[in-house]
């Protein structure tokens, strides 16, 4: 046996509900999260992912449910004493106090001595490379210093859990990137345990090892990047994750043996491609190009078949134009079965 | 079109009105200015002659002397009462109680209700008619500048606080383990500490200006400057411009002490 498994769970959540205002926003939430994992929470606007991470860090009261981190019961426990460590939104740094200050804060307050926590603080600062700037103040930082100062003032205090989020939302484009793989990479040496709550996909796909699809409060979809661009469980998640076609009726010949009444089917857009003449007879259909839409690493081709189903297709080497119509393939291997709505 | 428009009455009237105003702001202490360095301006339309001899007896007046000190007295400590009592509800009810914020709101609207010469008729009548001697008329003055100053504190603490956006540093201090006093103290308060400097130089500037209740209420042995400038004119006007002067020049330190403490500080 794997010795990380005899380990309690990172974070264990049992049919959490909370209700903001009087209306319940977190709806019987269960997850797992196994020690040095990273978990991200991935959902639209409003969905209720913050809520539930700070439902976790203990600033928002549960209506019922329990939350154990690190084995340990903390739902009537406050913040301070849950073994958490957490970056906001807008990293929340102190602005009076110097980089070095902002990490030793956790420590200190936590009651280690102080030459205990200059020692962390000075091992935090080296990690995420910044011990040049250790006098300099927030304001005297750039947007990705900063995250990565709010970074090592989370993790400054060892938590058990590091809660984050959203946290490159602030950055630009050009620099999340890096930062996410550096975050990733130094998560994955210090094997910390992490949820982090994001609505960008790519993010959630190349960061975490479990996502956690949210729509409406609940959890839509738990499973590995993986398993969920495999099969999304509900219409609503494939909706959500834009990456999967969505085919009423799977073609006749196509009838994958798991599935017994599917409402819909569902197959990855990468799966579906130009049919050749290798393609058996019965994977095959028509539709024409809509639209091409070009992007930074590839062109998405927005099609129609005759009945007038939408699909989408990463366009290859030769360029397609809007009218054309064109022969296609999916293989049924691909396809899965669905239910319609979100919580189903 | 423009060129109508530039030769109409609207085209003019914004040009006038400012014009208007600056005349009825600046004049005033404009000529209070010149007053106070003519030597007399009293047998032509102009001032006759430069001096400084005003200002030289102002300096040598031991009423004048008194009065200043007294002024910087009371109203030293009406600023530091109105602003630790400020402060302190004011950060009490942003941290904990909404609805005590509310409240405070609601009564930092009351000093502008109630005009200040009836809350100096009431305390004469309370306190030195109904309950004479049973306070001391200083301290009743301080204690009844200390609300009429609270909406200075307030609404100063109150614009710092919302701009430092308190709740997620406090929530930032929770989650690395820290109460919210040891927050306060080590972040919020040294954040605020520019705020507190503002409101209690406006507290204290305010309290020195004060003239309403104090004309009411302070007198004889008690005399504070703006009452004693009013009364300096029946003997010398020229006296009482030096004494303006000097007023409006240390008001407008003060001012550029406030407006440098919180113009463009992100506390």
């Amino acid at each position: 046996m794997n010795p990380i498994e005899t380990l309690p769970l990172a974070l264990d959540i049992d049919v959490l509900s909370v209700a903001l205002g009087g209306r319940t926003v977190l709806h019987g939430i269960t997850l797992q999260l196994q020690r040095g994992q990273t978990l991200a929470l991935l959902g639209p606007s409003g969905c209720g992912k913050t809520t539930l991470l700070r439902a976790i860090a203990g600033l928002v009261a549960t209506q019922g449910g329990q939350v154990r981190i690190a084995g340990r019961e903390v739902a009537g426990l406050p913040p301070q004493a849950r073994g958490i460590g957490m970056m906001f939104q807008s990293y929340a740094l102190f602005p009076n106090l110097s980089v070095h200050d902002n990490i030793a804060f956790g420590p200190l307050a936590q009651g280690w001595t102080a030459a205990r926590a200059d020692a962390r603080t000075a091992e935090l600062l080296a990690l995420v490379e910044l011990s040049a700037h250790a006098r300099q103040h927030p304001a005297q930082l750039s947007g990705g210093q900063r995250q990565r100062v709010a970074l090592a003032r989370a993790l400054a205090p060892q938590p058990a859990l590091l809660l984050m989020d959203e946290p490159y939302s602030a950055i630009d484009e050009a620099f999340r990137v890096p930062l996410r793989r550096s975050f990733r990479a130094l998560q994955q040496a210090l094997s910390q345990s992490c949820v982090m709550v994001t609505h960008d996909r790519e993010e959630a796909f190349e960061v975490a090892d479990q996502v956690a699809v949210m729509l409406d409060g609940r959890i839509a979809r738990l499973d590995t990047p993986a398993g969920l661009l495999r099969d999304p469980g509900t219409l609503a998640v494939a909706q959500f994750l834009g990456t999967f076609n969505v085919f009423p009726q799977g073609p006749a010949a196509v009838q994958p043996a798991q599935t017994a009444s599917p409402l819909l089917w569902v197959a990855p857009v990468k799966s579906l491609r130009l049919a050749d003449a290798a393609s058996p007879e019965a994977w095959c259909f028509e539709a024409q190009v809509v639209a091409r839409h070009a992007g930074l690493s590839s062109t998405q081709i927005q099609l129609a078949r005759d009945d007038g189903t939408p699909l989408s297709l990463i366009e290859g080497r030769h360029p397609l134009t809007v009218g054309e119509r064109l022969k296609l393939a999916q293989a049924p291997s691909d396809l899965v079965a669905v239910s319609g709505g979100p919580g189903a | 079109m423009r060129a109508a428009a530039r030769w109409s009455g609207a085209g003019l009237l914004e040009p006038l009105a400012l014009v208007l105003l600056l005349t009825a702001v600046v004049a005033p202490p404009a000529f209070v200015l010149l007053y106070a360095f003519s030597e007399r301006w009293d047998r032509s339309l102009w001032p006759e002659g430069a001096t400084l001899a005003w200002f030289a007896e102002l300096g040598q007046d031991p009423r004048v002397a008194a009065a200043a000190l007294r002024t910087a007295v009371v109203a030293g400590f009406s600023a530091t009462l109105a602003t630790a009592s400020g402060c302190a509800a004011t950060l009490a009810a942003h941290l904990y109680a909404p609805r005590l914020k509310t409240l405070l709101d609601a009564l930092a609207q009351l000093p502008y209700a109630v005009p200040p010469v009836v809350v100096a008729i009431s305390a004469l009548e309370v306190f030195v008619g109904g309950l004479g001697g049973l306070i001391d008329i200083r301290l009743l003055y301080v204690l009844l500048l200390t609300p009429l100053l609270f909406p200075l504190v307030h609404r100063t603490l109150s614009a710092a606080l919302l701009r430092m956006e308190l709740g997620t540093l406090l929530e930032a201090g929770r989650t690395l383990g820290a109460s919210d006093a040891l927050t306060v103290r080590r972040v919020v308060l040294p954040l605020l500490a520019p705020a507190i400097a503002a409101a209690g130089l406006l507290c204290l500037l305010t309290a020195a200006l004060e003239f309403a209740v104090a004309n009411l209420l302070l007198g004889g042995d008690n005399e504070l400057l703006q009452p004693m400038m009013n009364s300096l004119r029946a003997t010398s006007g020229h006296r009482s411009a030096a004494l303006v002067v000097v007023s409006l020049v240390l008001v407008g330190l003060m001012a550029a002490a406030v407006q440098r403490l919180t113009e463009g500080r992100k506390p």
